[in-house]
This record gives structure tokens, C-alpha cells and sequence, in this order.
């Protein structure tokens, strides 16, 4: 098995460097550069995946790490731009929410199968892309409401699904299958 | 707090809405398109699997965040 210490998780953990010229902007009321920051890191979660396959590097530490290099980075976005007025705190803190909540089922979902994995969710999948242009939509001020509650009910609907099969469902031996082939950058 | 600021501005306020629109409308259609194709390609698989079962689920809730974007981009619009 590959180490973790290769380059995709470098680029992953590159990921982290977009926040403080975020927060930078976002003082400042620069909203393009804003915007910049999370386009950078948006496309830095593409091409940790694809450097992962390119090199043959893939490691569950990995997926795990890229999983929560998303929720951090996007949490972080949405959380300053919640501290600066900018979008409105009810549907950011359901998200925050929403996510503490999935990441508990997913370590109930490991014990459960008795080894470390990252339950691939497919439709999670959607909705983290989904956040990634969250981030974009408050620092440009474009259509906050209608995109950030759209997002809550989206998230909800994918988060009761997944409880049942995480929490409750039987582990099933196709469960392997999910990953089979799966892109690291989407694991979710 | 400091409100949007004008300055150091990349382009304009109006090339810039334009090309968050463009970009979400684009995205949007091109994720209708995927998951419909995914869709089908899942519809077509043994559902009594678990994992087919999630993916056509997976792919319904991308459809939806595909139409979700394209009305946003729309109505931004308007």
C-alpha cells in the first residue's frame, strides 16, 4: 500500500493554505478575490484525486483526509461569511449541523463494519459538490437564500437516507464494491 | 464589518454576475446530463443490491441539484 505521505495528500493539505487569503478578502470586502480563493480551493480538491490515480497513491487515509478537507474548507467559508453578515446563520448553522451529524454515523457505520472505511455515499457525493459552490454564491451575494436553503433540504434528504443504511441497515458484503474504482476526490 | 468593496475589483460587478451565472447554468446542465446517464446506466443494473439501489438514489438527488442550479441561474436573471 502506497504511504501517506505522497503527493495527493500534499495537495490536500495545500487545500488548507486558501483559507486565511479568504478570510483576507472577505475583511476587506473583496469579494472577487474571495471568490478566487474558493475557486483555488475547489480546484486543488480535483486534482488531488487525479494525482492520487496518476501516481498510484490511493490510501484510505487518504479518502478519509480529502473527505474532511472538504467539510473543513467549506464549513470554514460558509462559517466566516456567516461572522461578517454576509449570508444569513440559520440554513449555515442546519448545515454545520447536518455535517457534525454525518460524520458521527460514518464512525458508527466503521465500528459497525469493523475496519476503518469511509462509507461512500453516493448521494453526499452531490451535495458536497454541491457546498463547494456554496462558499462562491455568499461571497458574490447570488441568490443566498434560494441556493443555501435549497442546499439544506437537499443535504437532509441525503443525511435520512444514509442514517438508515449506516445506522441500521445491514453491512452487506457489496459494500466493498462502492470504492471499487471510485475517484478519491469524491469520496464523501 | 465591511461591506463588498468596490475596489480591487478583477472585472465588473456586471461581467462578474455574468460569469457566476454562465458558470453555474453551465455546471448545472452538465451535471443534468451526467446523472441522467448515470441514471439509466443504474436502472439497469441488478437492484437488489444495496450499493445499485443507493446510486440510483444518488443519481435522482444530482438530477435535482442539476435542475436546482439551472432555475437559480434563471431567475437570476430575471
Amino acid at each position: 500500500m502506497a504511504s501517506n505521505l505522497n503527493p495527493a495528500n500534499a495537495i490536500t493539505a495545500t487545500r488548507f493554505l486558501t483559507l486565511p487569503p479568504f478570510v483576507w478578502a472577505i475583511h476587506h470586502g473583496y469579494y472577487q478575490l474571495a471568490a478566487v480563493a474558493i475557486i483555488v480551493c475547489g480546484l486543488l480538491d480535483l486534482v488531488d484525486g487525479a494525482v492520487a490515480r496518476l501516481f498510484n497513491c490511493i490510501t484510505p487515509f487518504g479518502a478519509v483526509f480529502d473527505a474532511l478537507a472538504d467539510g473543513f474548507c467549506y464549513g470554514f467559508f460558509m462559517l466566516v461569511l456567516v461572522g461578517y453578515g454576509w449570508v444569513p446563520w440559520p440554513p449555515v448553522a442546519l448545515i454545520i449541523l447536518m455535517g457534525v451529524a454525518n460524520t458521527w454515523l460514518r464512525a458508527i457505520y466503521a465500528r459497525r463494519a469493523g475496519k476503518t472505511v469511509n462509507y461512500r455515499s453516493f448521494a453526499m457525493e452531490r451535495c458536497v459538490a454541491f457546498a463547494a459552490y456554496l462558499g462562491g454564491f455568499g461571497a458574490s451575494g447570488y441568490m443566498v437564500d434560494y441556493f443555501y436553503w435549497t442546499f439544506v433540504a437537499m443535504m437532509a434528504l441525503s443525511l435520512v437516507h444514509d442514517a438508515k443504511r449506516m445506522a441500521i441497515d445491514p453491512v452487506e458484503a457489496d459494500d466493498d464494491e462502492r470504492d471499487a474504482g471510485a475517484p478519491v476526490a469524491v469520496v464523501a | 464589518m465591511m461591506a463588498p468593496s468596490s475596489e480591487h475589483l478583477l472585472v465588473s460587478h456586471e461581467a462578474y454576475r455574468w460569469f457566476v451565472t454562465i458558470v453555474t447554468g453551465g455546471a448545472s446542465s452538465y451535471w443534468l446530463f451526467i446523472d441522467s446517464f448515470r441514471l439509466r446506466k443504474a436502472l439497469r443494473a441488478d437492484r437488489s443490491k444495496g450499493v445499485v439501489r443507493d446510486q440510483i438514489f444518488g443519481s435522482i438527488v444530482g438530477l435535482t441539484i442539476g435542475a436546482i442550479g439551472v432555475l437559480g441561474a434563471v431567475l437570476s436573471l430575471s
